[in-house]
């Protein structure tokens, strides 16, 4: 039953980087890019999964039973934190609560209680750290294995902030502005010097007004925006809505809270990879 | 004022929420004059609810979403129908047993698929602020099949709204009559529910139509009524929206409540000053 399980949440998700012999360790991430970072981490000595499946809102997840015997049978579980998965903490008391856990935002600045922080890939990188050493405490026989893999992603994600630096330097500055469907690029946006003039849900999940669609529609005219973005998971519909109605002539996805299922988009660096492509075709 | 009362109109996607507004609004209070005197309220969560299943199944088969909910839409309604006759049940219990039973089905096939790039439900539920051109014309056409309907089966729906026994001692098609209301009601509610969302299409079958029934038993007026209350909720309603930033659906379905207790006490105070009823 919950090799079955198991089984069936492996095929598709990230987990296609998993190392080729079976692993030392039972690794357990909430969402599709943490299982990306970490299954880099435990190359050839952990079995990482996602918890969630492609695609589904880490703001509104509602685990089933089979995701607490994962939890419960798991040698780590590795969480966001800041907020992102408020359902995680009742699932652990309710059955895993000796599996140890890694918040991987821990000593990270929160800024405005938004927990999007790993879509700047320099959080990223703290992010790795801490896998890395939890790992490492749960499974200390592969150390070795563990620092090695992980100063390897650690260069990798290094370079991925290099690359997205140089690609963000060719857009005008007088461009650099973001309307987006939820704000998840609040950290991204900072680091790189775009501007987030708003954002269609404020809170996730919750509907916008029609005050809040007539200031954003302004602020896309006055700034002469050109694009806007919205995400492949949800509906499109109030996204259109303010391209139509500000006169804005794009309207491009971006993957933001997971993975995808195109190789373009499968990892946590060829997801952001192909993201900033997407800003920078589009405010170009 | 009169800026107050133009701004919103600058925005086209305002425009296009006051038609929608004027044409689902107008559609869903009319229909719901049936709706209440039937005991059928539930109808708008449970068809809503159901279709759910319609669209996890077009989406693992790889159909059309919005084809999907409108077939098992159907069927759940005809399915109410049905078990109302045959289970010796009241309407509102058959809803309560398909309703659930359909969405169930829909989260249980849904925890089979393990990958979803997309999220179903978000997909199915529109939003008042964002009805699309094309939305506009679906809507349209559906009023007018809605509207030709009703008037052609204007006295049959209201002989079997008051009185099915009587009806169909009298031989007037019940069984048809019924059957179309409910088709009617489902088509109604999967399109509006991709145009305005699930809190809008629910309410709006039941509050208008529930505040005309306290200042009037008579079928004619509580029906224009029922219409006016359903079309002035969303119009105030998207006013208030613009203005206080508040979200514009949960605005509009409070704005029928309030005027379902104004009615209410205009009601009471008719009733209190004139004790003899008024006649149906």
């Amino acid at each position: 039953m919950l090799a079955a399980a198991l089984a069936l949440a492996g095929c598709g998700g990230p987990t296609a980087t998993a190392p080729a012999s079976p692993g030392h360790l039972d690794v357990l991430t909430t969402t599709t890019l943490l299982a990306s970072l970490a299954s880099d981490v435990g190359h050839n000595r952990a079995v990482v999964t996602s918890l969630m499946p492609v695609g589904a809102s880490p703001e509104t997840y509602e685990p089933s039973p089979s995701d607490i015997v994962r939890a419960h049978d798991a040698g780590l579980i590795v969480e966001n934190g800041a907020g992102l998965e408020a359902w995680l903490g009742p699932m652990l008391r309710s059955g895993a609560t000796k599996t140890p856990l890694v918040d991987c935002s821990a000593g990270l600045q929160i800024v405005d209680a938004n927990p999007h922080l790993w879509l700047d890939p320099q959080n990223a990188r703290h992010y790795v750290a801490q896998i890395r050493d939890a790992m490492i405490a749960a499974d200390p026989g592969g150390a070795p294995t563990y620092r090695a893999n992980a100063a390897a992603l650690d260069a990798r994600l290094d370079a991925l902030n290099a690359r997205i630096v140089k690609a963000i330097a060719t857009i005008p500055a007088a461009n650099r502005n973001m309307i987006v469907f939820h704000n998840a690029w609040l950290y991204y946006n900072r680091r790189y010097g775009l501007r987030t003039l708003g954002a269609i849900e404020e809170v996730p999940g919750s509907e916008p007004s029609a005050g809040h669609m007539a200031q954003l529609i302004d602020a896309a005219r006055a700034a002469h925006v050109r694009a806007i973005f919205a995400e492949p998971e949800y509906n499109a519909n109030l996204v259109n809505a303010v391209a139509r109605s500000a006169d804005i002539p794009r309207v491009a996805m971006l993957y933001d809270d997971s993975v995808g299922t195109s190789p373009q988009t499968r990892d946590y660096i060829s997801m952001l990879d192909t993201d900033t492509a997407t800003i920078v075709a589009a405010l170009k | 004022m009169i800026d107050a009362l133009t701004a919103p109109f600058h925005y086209d996607f305002m425009q296009r929420a006051f038609v929608t507004a004027l044409l689902v609004g107008g559609l869903c209070s009319t229909l719901g004059t049936y709706v209440v005197l039937r005991k059928l309220s539930f109808i708008g969560d449970g068809v809503a609810h159901a279709s759910f299943a319609g669209i996890v199944i077009a989406y693992i088969r790889g159909l059309n979403f919005e084809l999907g909910a409108a077939v098992v839409a159907v069927l759940t309604a005809l399915g109410i129908g049905y078990i109302n006759r045959r289970g010796h049940v009241s309407l509102d219990t058959a809803i309560g047993v398909l309703f659930t039973g359909v969405f169930a089905l829909g989260v249980f096939l849904m925890s089979q698929v393990r990958t979803s790039t997309v999220d179903l439900q978000d997909f199915l539920f529109g939003n008042i602020l964002g009805v699309g051109p094309d939305d506009l014309w679906i809507d349209l056409g559906l009023a007018a099949i809605v509207a030709g309907a009703v008037a052609w089966n204007y006295r049959a729906l209201l002989f079997t709204a008051f009185d099915p026994t009587v009806a169909r001692a009298s031989g007037l098609p019940v069984f048809f009559i019924d059957n179309m209301l409910l088709v009617l009601l489902a088509l109604t509610i999967v399109i509006s529910l991709e145009s305005i969302g699930i809190i809008l299409v629910a309410a709006l079958l039941v509050t208008p139509a529930a505040a005309a029934a306290q200042v009037t038993r008579r079928f004619v007026p509580m029906l224009l009524t029922s219409t006016a209350i359903g079309i002035g909720s969303c119009v105030g309603g998207l006013y208030i929206s613009y203005y206080a930033g508040a979200a514009s659906g949960a605005t509009i379905v409070l704005v029928a409540t309030a005027t379902f207790f104004v009615m209410l006490a205009i009601g009471r105070q008719r009733r209190r000053t004139s004790p003899v009823p008024s006649a149906q």
